[in-house]
């Protein structure tokens, strides 16, 4: 299924009195094509909870258009549109087993009892639960109510499936299991599923396509991997990658970038105030190198080491370099050098933190 | 034999009864069963429904029209909730206005073949009449003035001596430590199981033997105690954290002090539900004062509600309708007003504190 | 420490700054020795609780007393020992009451149930047996009292009609409340307002709605009821009155008319309870299942029964359990409607009633029986519901 948001907005009014409206989201164009894997991510507050429910049909926008492949579904009631909807805590109903509540839906539908109870049972084997079908939710951990959750979307065979922070209440290892695991239903049931996220990690690592979203906003849509290599703002660039982004304020005078007084690469950019943003693993230490830190210290993580150092410049009280673990580097050194990689040096409009491409 | 027989007679009785109950009940499962079979049968294959959201290819759903409907639905279905939320109000208010306004009436109007729905002329001389009512079925006089007075000493001593003790008690129980506490503490709740109506015949006997009838002293000391009262101040002694105790002991206060100046001001909410469930109960009484007071002087102001009201001629000749020994319902609804509205008034300014009390334990007063 | 004290707080009466005359004077006078009387108690009282030790005090003490202190002799020891004992009077007053009006009665209704012909005044009895049991259920008592077995059946019959309906109209109620937005504060006061009502009142109340009104000296007019019903075509029911309609069951009196009118205002009064316990717990169900189901298909009346009503269950459940117990102890309403005759020859009697009945005739043998047989019934019904309510768990 083909999902094609069009200015898409959402407005709260406030809850007290003359008080401001809240803008939830703005103005959202979004294609999604048929089958592929989409993350929301932004912080928390960003609209990202609210997109999710209007394309379910809990929510009704304001204004814009929701269109599933041509249909318009805007105002489509949410039990026909044809989506499944996991919640962030799930919402199994406590007093039904796994097999009642994975049928639940199939019973609304008033279908055959036999057919419901096969359908049931291969949406659980799909999650791996048919062992659990006899107990009740609280006598599940949170990553089996986390699957029943997903099989009783499924069940259902959805055009679209919804997830809302899907892997916010695990905990860590089973977080990343987790994650495989939807990618994997999501390739083998091919259905187009959209989720919610503030854990940008956790969207990069299975996204097809990710939307980043600040404030209501969307800042930029597309494939995770270019959008870390090509951030459109200082704002998606600070909110992926992890360790993140170090910044630093400097300038743009005759083609070279300056933080402080060194130059630390080229541009065709006129001459203005910039904020430089180089990844961490931007940095290649050199004797001879343009650019000096002040050394904190440097951790050794085994597969690479990070120097934790500190620059004037710097907006954040501390700058990381990350460097490959067999890259000697002076003992005891206060100070050190280093070249940037030209491909993970940013900059970005001082005024606007909009990015000079 | 004869006994036989007729215990046979009333076994037929019960017999039919049951049977009316079974065959109720078998028509019930067999309309419910025919329901199931009718649903199961119009049942449909996964397939076609699954497919019907299938949105893309086949011909497009008219989404206005759907939406319509779901307008026209909704409206319908909020139409019906305000109906029915508005006669179910109107069902729980009627009795207080028709309590209200029959109590002003004039008996004449009241006694109109199509009842009206406001009175016509306030006669407010309903209320001077019943004040001015003597009940003298044994020669007492049990006028309104003290009848009042007997509900509201009698009010007023239980429930400052049942809370003193539901205080004094909760507190051993909660915080002092002596031999046996959790037994007797235990055998308290029992008694909670058993109705107080097994108690009442004993009582009743008890209480005629000291010689206690047409006394206040009947209509106190057997209702001091309540051990759900006491369990509940119990419960809320044992929430306050011990390191307060500890506080206070360094401030120099007593324990009887530390009793008085921070446990029960910290528990004043359950005290004051407490105290006001106490006097609605004495308020409420009607059983065991009419038991053991036979004397209408002694009663309480239940009783006296439940008497007849008549249009009595005054000593000073001075009388509603020319005097008679009917009992007028106008009169008796300002009696039932004189009882109910305090009530009312105090149910709507203490809401919080009553509910908190009754929600517990299930009962009232 | 004791006399210190006192010293201490026990005001001297002090002579007064003015002059007055001799009256007056010994009017102050008195005043200042009546409140001197007053604060020497008040003191005392104060000692008395202040040298009570706490828990944890005593434990300290015991451990210095064990560990370091001196030795005690026998006598010291029995004080100490019965100081921390001190529990006992704050209970006693209690214990005391209790032991006259709950314990001894509990087992003297055990005992004297199965006096023949026992006589609580006299405390004479004729010999021991079942026969009062017996007489109770077979009605011959020889005395025109209430039977017991009508009695039983009112209590019955109108328990397990007005409880379950009264419930379930709750549960409408709430469920109507909770799906609106506007003016439900409105409605909830009003719906909650007969919550504190004396039964004997508006039971007055409830039979001025249903009673023909008028005989003697004043023209034969009808209630409001019958006057509705009148629109309707249906002729004037006397129902609470003399001649009100009642089949009959061998001895057995079914007066519907009258079982109508007490369930009508059973329900009256017992509605604002249940919406309370029904509404907050509805308020307090996370809206998410909502959606969710929603999501899933589910209709309006599916939404209800499927989700809502299991969600409640434990309240449900509560509701209808301390309805039954409540029922099966009615009598005030009763009383109210019908008068304390409970109708025409206490053809409206509950178990309760039955009691009251038989002690104002002296009989209180059966009294006992018949208070015997309502424990039983109200024990069975607290077993069944601790079977019942050990399945339920609440979910929030």
């Amino acid at each position: 299924m083909r999902i094609s948001i069009q200015h898409l907005t959402k407005i709260f009014p406030s809850r007290t009195k003359g008080g401001d409206a809240v803008h939830a989201v703005e103005d959202m164009n979004i294609e999604i094509p048929s089958g592929k894997l989409v993350g929301l991510l932004g912080p928390s507050g960003c609209g990202k909870s609210t997109t999710l429910f209007m394309l379910s049909g809990l929510e009704s926008p304001t204004s814009g258009k929701i269109i599933f492949d041509d249909q318009d579904v805007t105002t489509l009631a949410a039990e026909k549109r044809g989506i499944g909807l996991v919640f962030q805590n799930y919402a199994l109903y406590p007093h039904m087993t796994v097999e009642q509540n994975i049928r639940f839906p199939l019973d609304n539908m008033r279908i055959k009892k036999e057919e419901g109870n096969a359908r049931a049972l291969d949406a659980a084997r799909l999650v791996q639960i048919e062992d659990l079908m006899a107990r009740k939710p609280n006598e599940l951990s949170g990553g089996q109510q986390q699957r029943v959750a997903i099989a009783r979307a499924l069940v259902k065979m959805p055009n679209v499936l919804l997830l809302d922070e899907p892997l916010s209440n695990l905990d860590a290892r089973l977080r990343l299991q987790t994650r495989e695991e939807i990618k994997r239903i999501q390739r083998t049931t091919g259905i187009t599923t959209v989720f919610v996220t503030h854990d940008q990690e956790e969207a990069m690592s299975i996204c097809d396509i990710m939307v980043v979203m600040k404030l209501g906003v969307v800042q930029q849509i597309g494939e995770p991997q270019s959008i870390y290599d090509d951030p459109n703002n200082l704002f998606v660039a600070n909110f992926l990658g992890t360790p993140p982004i170090n910044i630093f304020k400097g300038r743009i005078e005759g083609g070279k970038v300056f933080i402080g007084g060194e130059a630390v690469g080229t541009t065709e950019h006129e001459d203005q105030e910039v904020y430089v943003g180089i990844r961490p693993e931007g940095f290649i230490y050199d004797g001879e190198g343009a650019f000096t830190l002040n050394v904190d210290h440097i951790e050794v993580m085994g597969r690479d080491k990070s120097v934790v150092a500190t620059h004037e410049s710097s907006t954040k009280p501390t700058v990381r370099c990350i460097i490959d673990s067999d890259v000697a580097l002076p003992a005891n050194a206060t100070q050190l050098k280093f070249n940037i990689k030209p491909y993970k040096l940013f900059l970005f409009n001082a005024e606007t933190e909009e990015r000079l491409r | 034999m004869t006994n036989l027989l007729l215990l046979s007679s009333k076994a037929v009785g019960w017999l039919v009864a049951l049977l009316v109950i079974l065959i109720l009940a078998a028509g019930g499962v067999i309309t419910w069963l025919c329901i199931k079979r009718y649903r199961e049968k119009n049942a449909k294959s996964a397939d076609a429904v699954i497919g019907q959201w299938n949105l893309s290819g086949g011909e497009n759903i008219d989404v206005a029209t759907m939406e319509k409907r779901d307008k026209t639905k909704r409206i319908i279905k909020d139409v019906f909730v305000y109906i029915f939320l508005t006669l179910c109000a109107v069902f729980a208010f009627l009795p207080f206005y028709w309590m209200v306004i029959t109590s002003l009436k004039t008996e004449t109007e009241y006694r109109l073949s199509v009842p009206t729905f406001f009175p016509h002329q306030f006669q407010w001389k309903n209320y001077w009449m019943i004040f001015h009512q003597v009940t003298s079925a044994s020669g007492s006089n049990a006028t309104f003035v003290q009848i009042l007075i007997n509900t509201i000493v009698v009010g007023l001593l239980s429930t400052i001596l049942g809370v003193i003790i539901t205080i004094v008690t909760a507190y051993a129980l909660a915080r002092m430590n002596f031999k046996g506490k959790n037994a007797l503490f235990a055998l308290m709740l029992a008694t909670m199981m058993i109705p107080g109506e097994l108690y009442t015949v004993s009582n009743y006997i008890t209480v005629a033997k000291l010689h206690w009838n047409n006394t206040y002293t009947v209509l106190i000391l057997p209702f001091l105690v309540s051990v759900y009262y006491i369990y509940l101040l119990r419960n809320n002694f044992m929430q306050i954290p011990n390191s307060l105790y500890q506080a206070a002991k360094v401030d120099g206060l007593s324990d009887f002090g530390y009793l008085i100046k921070v446990m029960v001001p910290l528990t004043a909410p359950t005290l004051v539900s407490i105290t006001l469930l106490k006097f609605i109960g004495t308020w409420n009484s009607y059983i065991w004062p009419r038991l053991v007071n036979g004397n209408e002087a002694w009663q309480m102001i239940t009783n006296w509600v439940t008497g007849g009201f008549v249009d009595r001629l005054q000593p000073d000749g001075f009388s509603l309708y020319g005097g008679g020994t009917e009992s007028l319902d106008t009169l008796k609804m300002a009696a039932v007003c004189m009882v109910s509205l305090p009530l009312l008034i105090l149910f709507i300014f203490c809401r919080k504190y009553i509910m908190r009390g009754v929600s517990k334990s299930g009962t009232k007063g | 420490m004791k006399d210190e004290n006192k010293t201490e707080v026990t005001p001297t009466p002090t002579p007064p700054p003015k002059k007055h005359n001799k009256f007056v004077q010994y009017f102050i006078n008195l005043g200042h020795r009546i409140k001197g009387w007053f604060v020497d108690k008040w003191t005392a009282i104060k000692d008395f609780f202040g040298s009570i030790k706490t828990y944890k005090q005593r434990k300290l003490e015991a451990e210095l007393v064990t560990n370091d202190g001196p030795q005690l002799t026998r006598g010291e020891k029995f004080r100490r020992g019965l100081k921390s004992q001190s529990g006992w009077l704050f209970v006693a007053p209690a214990i005391l009451l209790m032991a006259v009006f709950t314990f001894y009665p509990i087992i003297a209704a055990f005992i004297n149930s199965f006096k023949q012909g026992y006589s609580g005044m006299t405390g004479k009895f004729n010999g021991w047996g079942f026969d009062n049991f017996v007489r109770v259920f077979r009605g011959d008592t020889g005395t025109g009292g209430a039977s017991f077995v009508q009695c039983l059946f009112n209590t019955l019959i109108l328990t397990f009609i007005s409880v379950p309906l009264s419930t379930l109209l709750a549960l409408l109620i709430s469920v109507a409340l909770n799906s609106i937005k506007r003016i439900q504060k409105a409605y909830q006061t009003i719906l909650f307002l007969p919550y504190l009502t004396n039964a004997l009142a508006m039971g007055a109340v409830f039979a001025t709605f249903f009673k023909i009104i008028g005989t003697a000296s004043y023209t034969e007019t009808y209630g409001i009821v019958n006057i509705v019903l009148g629109v309707f075509g249906i002729a004037p029911i006397d129902w609470v009155g003399l001649t009100s309609p009642h089949w009959e069951i061998g001895s057995l009196s079914i007066p519907w008319a009258k079982y109508v009118v007490t369930t009508i205002y059973e329900v009256w009064s017992g509605l604002p309870f249940k919406i309370l316990i029904l509404f907050s717990a509805m308020q307090s169900i996370n809206k998410q299942y909502y959606d969710a189901a929603k999501v899933d298909g589910a209709s309006r009346s599916t939404i209800l029964w499927k989700i809502t009503t299991p969600m409640i269950m434990p309240q449900i459940s509560y509701l209808l359990v301390t309805g039954i117990m409540g029922g099966m102890k009615q009598y005030s309403a009763v009383v109210g409607i019908f008068g304390a005759t409970m109708g025409q020859d206490y053809d409206m009697g509950t178990m309760v009633g039955y009691l009251y009945n038989y002690i104002s005739l002296g009989q209180t043998g059966y009294a006992f029986a018949g208070s015997l047989i309502l424990f039983i019934i109200i024990m069975i019904i607290t077993w069944i519901n601790n079977k019942v309510t050990k399945k339920h768990t609440t979910y929030r």
